[in-house]
């Protein structure tokens, strides 16, 4: 009886977790295109150093912080990963999401500051709640860099 | 240094990091492939357990239980016995005799040099019974005592529970059940996983395979007819269990209980297909059981 118990539970969560996950993903996804429709003009550059034109420009630090959370349904099917091996679909996808959407965080502050241009762009992640045995886990991705901003701009500016 | 600007980011190609296209096949076939692999260890588990619990040393087999499992037939009663003193320790006395009696009858079909088994007699029990556990103990009832008329069928018996302990059934059924317990640890469900192996001790008295039951039939009447000379009465107990619960059809406790055992009739065939006829020892005084329970009760 337990045991049943335990299985609706565990068939429920599994549900739930599927569910949930598809309708946030789909629905993300669809913000994340749009929002880097209207950001594709504000440059992110990977380089380190910015062109000659930005020699003029005032530089601002700018980050974007995303933590997101695993659910049952992805645990569930990564745990199954760890027995054969192979790409973890469902974290790929996840963490596909928290990179782009960082980006935007970034791009958006950066937008208003009134900069130009991000150069220098960086990555970093942490895991949060590692503690948790094998509790679900969330996952810190920030992304990070030099926003460049026109000087009269920067002056005018509000502050963030 | 190239000052050349981009008109805008670039649009990151889709499904080269995020190609997590069906998420549900993705499960289906990593649950069909664990459960394959699940299954697949579980079978080869079990149908190691044939052979790895014979060379299992039997002192092992007893220590396994030695703790929890063999005092307790006799504790229960000796509690009981100090809270009603005088009919209590008449009816343990008359018990150890008859565990004696049955011991001697045992060692006379073993020869000398046999495992060590502890066999407990079950006064309480109507259900004519025996079976052998984990450990070496075996179990006769009262009800088994009333459905022989000779020692031959009693011997028949003992002979058939000791083979199971000698040929090492309960362990190998205990492995069996462990390693059902250990594919169903690997899905998740500790739950019913502990059911099984916590009722590991218990189940073994029941489930033995149809296989191990011939075996232990056929080495009982090896043992009957180097002992008598010939094996008349072997079926003795079979038959009296067939036509006392002939009546109860299909829905019989004996049915019931032994469900898993083969079926009484295919057994009496077998055993009178190889009978040889000679002349029924009496049953010692100390097992004669009076068919109604005395009344100390």
């Amino acid at each position: 009886m337990e045991g049943l118990i335990n299985l609706i539970i565990f068939l429920l969560l599994l549900t739930l977790g599927y569910v949930f996950g598809r309708i946030t993903e789909r629905r993300h996804y669809k913000s994340i295109h749009q929002r880097e429709d209207q950001l594709r003009s504000l440059l992110v550059m990977p380089k380190k150093a910015p062109p000659p034109q930005y020699a003029l420009y005032e530089s601002e630090l700018v980050m974007g912080n995303v933590v997101i959370s695993v659910d049952y349904f992805k645990t569930f099917v990564a745990g199954l990963r760890s027995i054969f091996g192979g790409r973890v679909g469902a974290y790929e996808s996840l963490l596909d999401r928290a990179r782009r959407e960082a980006v935007l965080r970034m791009q958006e502050q950066a937008q208003a500051i009134g900069a130009e241009a991000v150069y220098n762009l960086k990555f970093e992640t942490s895991r949060i709640g590692q503690n948790a045995g094998n509790g679900l886990g969330s996952v810190e991705v920030l992304a990070y860099g030099t926003a460049l901003v026109p000087s009269s701009a920067y002056h005018d500016a509000p502050a963030v | 240094m190239n000052d050349h600007l981009p008109a805008g980011n670039p649009k990151p190609p889709e499904h080269i990091n995020n190609r997590y296209g069906n998420p549900f096949r993705d499960l289906l076939l990593l649950i069909a492939g664990a459960l394959g692999i699940i299954v697949l260890a579980t079978v080869l588990l079990a149908w190691s357990a044939a052979w790895i619990g014979p060379l299992i040393p039997y002192e092992w087999e007893v220590g396994l239980l030695q703790s929890g499992f063999d005092t307790e037939p006799e504790s229960t009663a000796f509690e009981s016995a100090e809270l009603e003193p005088r009919q209590d320790v008449t009816a343990l006395r008359s018990q150890a005799a008859i565990e004696a009696e049955l011991g001697r009858l045992l060692t006379r079909l073993t020869g000398p040099d046999a495992l060590s088994v502890q066999i407990h007699y079950l006064a309480d029990s109507d259900l004519p019974n025996a079976f052998a556990t984990l450990g070496g103990h075996i179990f006769v009832t009262r009800g088994l005592l009333e459905s022989v008329e000779s020692e031959n069928g009693l011997a028949m018996v003992l002979a058939h529970e000791y083979a199971h302990v000698e040929l090492r059934h309960p362990i190998t059924l205990m492995l069996e059940q462990l390693s059902i317990g250990f594919a169903l640890t690997m899905i998740g469900s500790d739950n019913l996983a502990q059911m099984v192996t916590q009722n590991t001790a218990m189940l073994t008295a029941l489930s033995f395979s149809r296989e191990m039951e011939r075996d232990a039939d056929e080495l009982a009447l090896e043992r009957l007819d180097a002992h008598y000379g010939h094996t008349t009465g072997a079926d003795e107990f079979f038959r009296s269990v067939s036509e006392r619960y002939e009546h109860l059809g299909a829905d019989s406790p004996w049915q019931q209980m032994f469900q898993t055992h083969p079926l009484t009739s295919e057994r009496i065939e077998a055993i009178q297909s190889t009978t040889r006829i000679g002349i029924l020892t009496p049953l010692p005084d100390v097992l004669v059981v009076q068919s109604d329970p005395p009344a100390a009760e």
